[in-house]
């Protein structure tokens, strides 16, 4: 059966807010909004009056789903130990998925329906998973993009190892120069006709649809003078690339602009943190926006934070992107960068992914309400929920 | 990207509580003279800052308030304050004043940016009880974040050594001046703190890393009251040399060095206040504190205070209890309740953090009044830290130590805009100048 939820400003992802808008849901999609739309005979009607509704908001880059807490090394699942092989082309975070991850639901009530979620570790880390937070058929896409880390630190914590930069681009050009010949003697290489290369069949064939164009390459670098590299690399293999991290993107955003490649920024990495990041700036993703580059915003940091995703919008529209442009970067923009259809814009046929808001959604003393995924409602009581009401008796 | 494990891993901080038993008058200690105060600057002109929006966090909130900085020190505030001859009036309205930000808990200086190896300074991990070393020694001025810490409208600064040990040493007040050392950044009079930690951290990076004591939490406590015990027997003679670390100890017993215990879960806290009682004592203040609000009316009765995270969860067992709504169910049932960052990133916005819990208390049901919120980043952490006669609230008399905001400072679009400690204006938006830090001269780019 039809609901339509009435009253509330909607932010379609469209053109500006609908006022007084109705968005009629019928099963996993949206069937209709507008202003003042008429709820069609026999729906369910929920009076949503003074709320504002946006998409549900994207979480890209993040482990969230893959481990429950993160210093317990026993609950990390979607991170290889440092002494596993770097390229690991063909690990899938889909298998690592959780949906009953403690970490699942502390960001659903922080807006969150859905989330590109990535592997960690190595050079070639791994297939990431497009996923809905929903208990049962989250998963969208078990390979939405292929990530790849530049000077990766190869323990779990602590600065990058020496040569850790060089060490990647040398793994990378490698793998992807094999990756081009095994494109054309696939059938040789598995009948030892061919030399030997330097990754396994497996990582082979995740590479062969990078090459193909088929699989987008997330790569996480933040270098200025890295990124030129990373974008010559798109170049000679054909690649896309999407930036991830990105702090000293804004340095070559010309460059990106042009060769149309979209970074997600880590919103809230302004420090100079490290000799990758020395220009690192909080107005970055405005920078970035005005230069022509598509930004996601993204938190990558621990997936226990991810429900700040919304708070770090706030924060870009403080520091000059332009509202839309922010509730875009983790809405419209990454559904949109990673290929999920009919997601991250609320409009007839759209997957119902929404969230219900008391306020402003980037302001951070308004909370979510109410969610649906898929055209389901799902509850945001949380166990913080559970334990405050516990103790407060 | 690690920056949010690191942050834990490196920081969260380990404190034990402050101490009183009066078996050491304090005066027996000489102070080292590396304690000397640094001669004050001289006064900044008088200002007059007119047309504001002023939260005092001391009262109510004052529409169209003017505020009169005289000899750095607050001179009064109020609606419609006279200028007189000699006195720079400063227009702000439409923005709003509140006390200066005050972070009961940093690392900034002690893990400088960039986070190098060099650059991790504020964990002695040689030894589980390091009471005689001091934060300000490891304590880099021109940590690039410092800077920026000013810029989210932070004046004060409570520097603390890690989490590693059951006691990390001594932690220091600082105010956010340019300054080549951390000793001209003391804040004077400030006393001096203790940090001790319970919990995960100790055991983590003792037991299970390197096979010492301590690896269990009931190894923490049994060390512990050892080392209290023997400080309590602690004596300076003469003929004898003095043990700074039994002397440090010592002071805490007696109350004259603040406790400030970093403690996680609320069975682990109670352990810890039954510790310090067998002393006559108690903490200053639980630090991260994430379960307090389990046990919110014995910290109330106990006069203890909670250092808290707005929205910090998960990350290690014992902060999976995390609430959001913890600061209000603390200050709800009359404790001390302080927000801070522990992290070069979150002390940027601690406006915003105490608008995210004041928010989780709304959602929760539990009123929270904007100007209690506001008591949590000024007037409480000033306590917990022992400086709230000089600071924390703008009062006649204070320190004219505040911050200018573009708006509503629990807005996230809100910005400060003018920042000032003693009455000089040390950070405006609008005119940042070159970077504050040495090392970040020529690093930054144009824009």
């Amino acid at each position: 059966m039809a609901i339509a939820l009435v009253g509330a400003t909607v932010h379609t992802g469209q053109g500006p807010p609908l006022e007084n808008a109705t968005i009629v849901i019928d099963g996993a999609r949206v069937h209709a909004v507008g202003a003042k739309l008429r709820p069609p005979d026999g729906a369910t009607v929920i009076d949503v009056s003074g709320m504002v509704i946006t998409p549900g908001l994207v979480a890209v880059g993040t482990r969230l789903g893959t481990l429950d807490v993160e210093l317990e090394s026993a609950s990390v699942e979607a991170t290889l130990p440092p002494s596993a092989d770097p390229v690991r082309a063909a690990l899938r975070a889909a298998d690592t998925w959780n949906p009953a991850s403690l970490t699942v639901p502390i960001a659903r009530a922080g807006g969150i329906t859905s989330a590109l979620v990535m592997p960690e570790g190595g050079q070639i880390s791994g297939q990431a998973a497009w996923v809905d937070l929903a208990e049962k058929e989250w998963l969208r896409r078990g390979s939405a993009a292929l990530r790849v880390e530049i000077g990766a630190p190869l323990a779990a914590t602590g600065p990058p190892p020496a040569g850790a930069r060089a060490a990647s681009f040398l793994r990378l050009r490698e793998s992807l120069a094999d990756a081009r010949l095994y494109r054309g003697n696939r059938g040789p290489f598995l009948t030892n006709k061919l030399r030997a290369l330097s990754i396994s069949a497996a990582d082979l064939d995740v590479l062969d649809r990078a090459l193909a164009r088929d699989l987008i390459v997330a790569v996480e670098v933040d270098r200025a003078s890295d990124i030129l590299t990373v974008i010559e690399l798109a170049n000679e293999y054909a690649l896309r690339v999407v930036i991830v991290g990105g702090a000293e993107a804004w340095l070559v955003a010309g460059e990106l602009a042009r060769a149309e490649i979209p970074v997600a920024l880590d919103a809230f990495a302004d420090l100079p943190s490290s000799f990758s990041a020395l220009r690192s700036r909080p107005d970055s993703a405005a920078l970035l926006h005005s230069a022509g580059v598509r930004v996601i915003l993204a938190d990558l940091g621990s997936p226990h934070f991810a429900h700040r995703l919304r708070q770090s919008a706030g924060n870009a529209v403080a520091a000059g992107l332009p509202y839309d442009a922010a509730l875009a970067s983790i809405t419209r923009v990454p559904a949109a960068v990673f290929g999920i259809a009919d997601t991250g814009t609320i409009r007839a046929g759209a997957v119902a992914n929404l969230v219900v808001w008391n306020g402003d959604p980037l302001e951070v003393t308004t909370w979510a309400e109410r969610m649906w995924i898929r055209g389901q409602e799902v509850p945001l009581e949380t166990r913080q929920d559970l334990l405050t009401r516990r103790y407060r008796q | 990207m690690l920056r949010g494990v690191t942050a834990l891993l490196v920081f969260a901080v380990a404190a034990l509580g402050c101490g009183g038993l009066a078996s050491l008058k304090s005066e027996s200690v000489p102070a080292a003279a590396s304690r000397a105060p640094v001669e004050p600057a001289p006064a900044a002109a008088p200002i007059l800052l007119r047309g504001a929006t002023i939260m005092t966090a001391a009262g109510p909130t004052i529409e169209r308030g003017d505020v009169l900085v005289r000899d750095g020190r607050i001179a009064a505030v109020g609606a419609e304050l006279a200028a007189s001859a000699g006195v720079e009036a400063i227009d702000v309205a439409g923005r709003w004043i509140t006390p200066g930000i005050i972070d009961p808990h940093s690392h900034l200086g002690v893990y400088s940016m960039p986070a190098t190896t060099s650059n991790a300074d504020g964990n002695e991990m040689t030894g589980p009880f390091k009471p005689d070393i001091q934060a300000e020694h490891s304590f880099w001025p021109q940590d690039p974040a410092i800077e920026r810490a000013l810029a989210g409208g932070v004046t004060s600064i409570h520097v603390l050594p890690g989490s590693a040990n059951l006691v990390g040493g001594q932690g220091v007040t600082l105010r956010l001046v340019p300054a080549l050392s951390a000793r001209e950044m003391r804040m004077p009079g400030a006393p001096t703190t203790m940090k001790l930690a319970c919990g995960e951290n100790p055991m983590r990076l003792y037991g299970q890393a390197k096979g010492a004591e301590p690896q269990t939490r009931m190894a923490e406590v049994a060390l512990l009251r050892q080392k209290l015990e023997n400080a309590r027997a602690y004596r300076v003679e003469a003929g004898k040399p003095r043990d700074f670390a039994s002397d440090a100890l010592a002071k805490l017993l007696a109350g004259e060095i603040l406790a400030q215990n970093h403690c996680y879960r609320a069975d682990e806290m109670l352990v810890r206040l039954d510790l310090f009682a067998e002393f006559g004592t108690a903490p200053r203040a639980f630090h991260h504190a994430v379960e307090a609000y389990k046990i919110r009316d014995r910290l109330a009765q106990a006069g203890v205070g909670a250092v808290v995270w707005a929205d910090w969860a998960g990350l290690k067992m014992e902060l999976v209890d995390a609430v959001p709504a913890n600061a209000a169910l603390l200050d709800e049932a009359g404790v001390r309740v302080a927000l801070h960052s522990d992290s070069p990133y979150d002390i940027q916005r601690l406006n915003q953090e105490a608008a995210k819990a004041m928010a989780a208390g709304s959602r929760a049901g539990i009123a929270v009044s904007r100007e209690a919120a506001l008591r949590w980043i000024t007037a409480n952490p000033a306590w917990i830290l022992g400086v709230d006669a000089r600071v924390g609230t703008l009062e006649p008399g204070k320190d004219a130590d505040l911050v200018v905001w573009s708006g509503d400072p629990f807005s996230v679009y809100t910005r400060a805009e003018q920042v000032y400690i003693e009455g000089r204006r040390v950070y405006e938006r609008a005119n940042p100048g070159p970077p504050r830090s040495d090392f970040e001269l020529g690093l930054r780019g144009a824009k």
